[in-house]
């Protein structure tokens, strides 16, 4: 179809999944067999797609016979509470199933001689040692790519989807987007959505981050599906200045020291444990780097032979590249900083009802670094094993309940109005058909201005997150006046776009948390509060006059449901 | 410019196109060649990621780990910059 002179490809299916990461493609095939017509849309190849091919296999397997309750408390006390104990014992033990059957169906993983996931154990946090999977995280995706196709899965590659539609009584119909390599505009008819389309990193500096960008999270919240969370995106993961690296808590766990220009190792100096969990070891760098002692070396001196190799098994990307800047990182301190992962180390995300998925938009479902993760990973990042976890098991069960939901929908027929997908496309083209207008590379770097600095994001204030709130607010303004050089820039305006949108959430809730915890420091509010502060934040966008707005609220975490939607065990029994 | 496309091995596959998460190439028509080939149109919003060297099957891309310079955004950018290149100060 035409469509004022744009090509337009139309698509139609049950479940349509955004994002094809590893939350995204485990749910496409749990909806698949479920028996739902699954779509995957992404902007990059399904299997090579969002963060998860730099989650560099690890990822938490705890046992029947491990000690569950030791672990949750360890846990509690790393990520410094805002934890659903309920809600993380389940999406522990459905993550061991999951990762069984997995092993059983082929996947690259290391094993033991009778075939069973063979797990290593990390220290963390200075006592406990968790036991974990290894896993070639490239290798996996292509695996759970080869899955979802052999279940029926439809992959549309190289998509950005701008918006979701509604019917007029606000439930889902679809989705509009475009293709960027093709110069096409996409429609998709779709009673039910599962967004899995990553967290935001606001373009930081760590490897394999810059794809996302916080698409998903603000195409729901400009569709009324609240924000949870969100003062927790600001994260820090350290990584290497010669290039973007990742794999640095396992370095840490190595016995890797972090040392300030006189040398002190910088955890011992400001009393932390060794390894420290990411958020204290990110304050730690960035007070000695305020205070003059920069910059931090990484020292991984004492590092055995076998255990480098080992560590170049498990990231050959980052070895790789490491081995390309003629630099033996092993041999001689190297410098770090505290590069940025936005709201992939932290917690923030759509907030979730029950354990499917379900948001607050009927139709709307929620996966993996999109879906707020506070109740299993907390305030911090004490434990970071947990968020490969949560992405395949709130995969697995948004997808089985996305699939449910279509089928009773499609008995009642989904309506759609041409208006809002008039409205839709005109809002996708926007920035290609603007004469003049702001390029999304100068708007980014004033957002980044914003919203990297970790010198406001440890510090805050009211004044300084007030302040930083207005200006986010001119910021996501301009951003109605992007203007696109072409398709691929299209794909960047949007990005930008969405990105905007999500300081600003990030920024508001920031406001209201007056204390202390995890990712959030207060310097107003320097302590942990007490048990009034165990609830979490609400962002929803709300029309304010002619412009927008958000309203943040704090709820109980008595409100969340925790029962997940049934079956997913006979489906992993196969 | 951060990921090479050495043209003359590639095989006109257009793997890397649909694998970069970055839309950083296209296939274009180059003379004496049947097939378009490789080539990095969007050099500057390559993340240095080796994705597109790992699917390659022409071994012909090389990504360079090189950081672009850190932009003042990042309060240590000078300091980083300038322990790049020489390791300590
Ligand atoms: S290194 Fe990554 S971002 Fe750069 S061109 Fe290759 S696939 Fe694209
Ligand atoms: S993947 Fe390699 S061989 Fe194929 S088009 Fe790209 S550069 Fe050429």
């Amino acid at each position: 179809m035409i469509w004022r002179g744009y090509r337009v490809s139309e698509w139609t299916c049950d479940v349509l999944m955004i994002g094809a990461g590893l939350a995204g493609l485990t749910a496409a095939w749990a909806a698949a067999r479920e028996g739902a017509r699954v779509l995957v849309a992404c902007k990059g190849f399904a299997g090579a797609d969002g963060v998860s091919p730099f989650a560099g296999g690890v990822v938490l397997y705890l046992l029947p016979e491990d000690d569950e309750d030791g672990f949750l408390q360890e846990h509690e006390r790393l990520n410094e509470g805002l934890i659903h104990p309920e809600v993380l014992r389940r999406v522990i033990r459905q993550n061991t199933s999951l990762w069984q059957a997995w092993g059983r169906w082929g996947a690259p993983l290391e094993r033991e001689i009778d075939g069973s996931p063979r797990r290593r154990w990390l220290r963390i946090g200075g006592r406990s040692h968790v036991p974990r999977l290894a896993v070639d995280s490239m290798k996996m995706m292509q695996f759970l790519r080869r899955l979802a196709l052999r279940s029926g899965v439809r992959l549309l590659e190289q998509t950005c989807i701008t918006r979701l539609l509604q019917d007029a009584g606000g439930t889902l119909v679809g989705a509009v987007g475009f293709q960027r390599q093709e110069g096409k505009l996409v429609i998709i008819r779709a009673p039910a959505v599962v967004m899995a389309s990553g967290g935001c990193s606001w373009r930081g500096a760590h490897m394999g981050q810059h794809n996302v960008m916080g698409d998903g999270v603000a195409i729901a919240a400009r569709l009324g599906a609240e924000l949870a969370s969100m003062e927790f995106c600001v994260s820090y993961v350290a990584t290497c200045s010669l290039f973007d690296s990742h794999g640095q808590c396992v370095l840490a766990a190595l016995g890797g020291k972090f040392r300030n220009s006189l040398g002190e190792n910088i955890l011992i100096r400001h009393g932390l444990p060794e390894p420290a969990p990411t958020h204290q070891l990110a304050l730690a760098m960035v007070l000695e780097l305020l205070e003059g002692r920069g910059p931090i070396q990484f020292d991984l001196r004492g590092i055995s032979e076998n255990e480098r190799r080992d560590w170049e098994e498990r990231f050959p990307l980052v070895a790789r590249g490491l081995r390309r800047t003629g630099r033996d990182i092993f041999a001689e301190p190297v410098p770090w900083f505290p590069g940025f992962t936005g709201s992939i180390g932290g917690s923030g995300g759509i907030r979730w009802q029950r354990l499917g998925g379900e948001t607050n938009v009927p139709g709307l479902f929620v996966a993996g670094d999109a879906a707020m993760r506070t109740p299993v990973t907390g305030a911090g990042s004490g434990i970071t094993f947990l968020n490969l976890a949560w992405a395949g098991v709130s995969g697995l069960w948004a997808g089985l309940s996305a699939a449910r939901w279509a089928r009773g929908y499609l008995a009642a027929g989904p309506e759609w109005t041409r208006e809002a997908i008039e409205e839709g496309l005109k809002e996708t083209v926007g920035p290609l058909e603007r004469r003049t207008g702001f390029s999304s590379r100068s708007l980014l770097r004033q957002l980044q201005q914003v919203v990297v600095d970790p010198c406001v994001n440890f510090l805050r204030t009211r004044e300084g997150l007030q302040a930083a709130l207005s200006r986010i607010r001119e910021i996501r303004r301009e951003t109605e006046m992007l203007r696109a050089r072409d398709w691929h820039d299209l794909a960047c305006c949007h990005e930008v776009r969405h990105a905007a949108l999500v300081a600003e959430a990030m920024l508001a809730s920031a406001v209201v948390r007056e204390e202390s915890r995890g990712w959030h420091r207060r310097l107003d509010f320097p302590n942990r509060g007490g048990p009034e502060w165990e609830v979490w934040t609400a962002a929803r966008l709300r029309q304010d006059g002619a412009d927008m707005d958000f309203e943040v609220q704090l709820w109980l975490p008595s409100s969340l449901g925790t029962e997940p939607p049934e079956g997913a065990d006979d489906l992993l029994r196969e | 410019m951060i990921c090479f496309v050495n043209e003359e091995r590639c095989v006109g596959c257009g793997l890397c196109v649909r694998v970069c998460p970055l839309d950083v190439f296209r296939m274009v028509p180059r003379d004496g060649r049947r097939k378009p080939v490789a080539c990095a149109v969007y050099p500057e919003d390559c993340m240095s990621c080796f994705i597109c060297e790992e699917y390659c099957p022409a071994n012909c891309l090389y990504v360079s780990p090189e950081r672009s310079p850190l932009h003042a955004v990042w309060p240590f950018h000078e300091e980083i910059e300038k322990t790049k290149n020489g390791g300590n100060k």
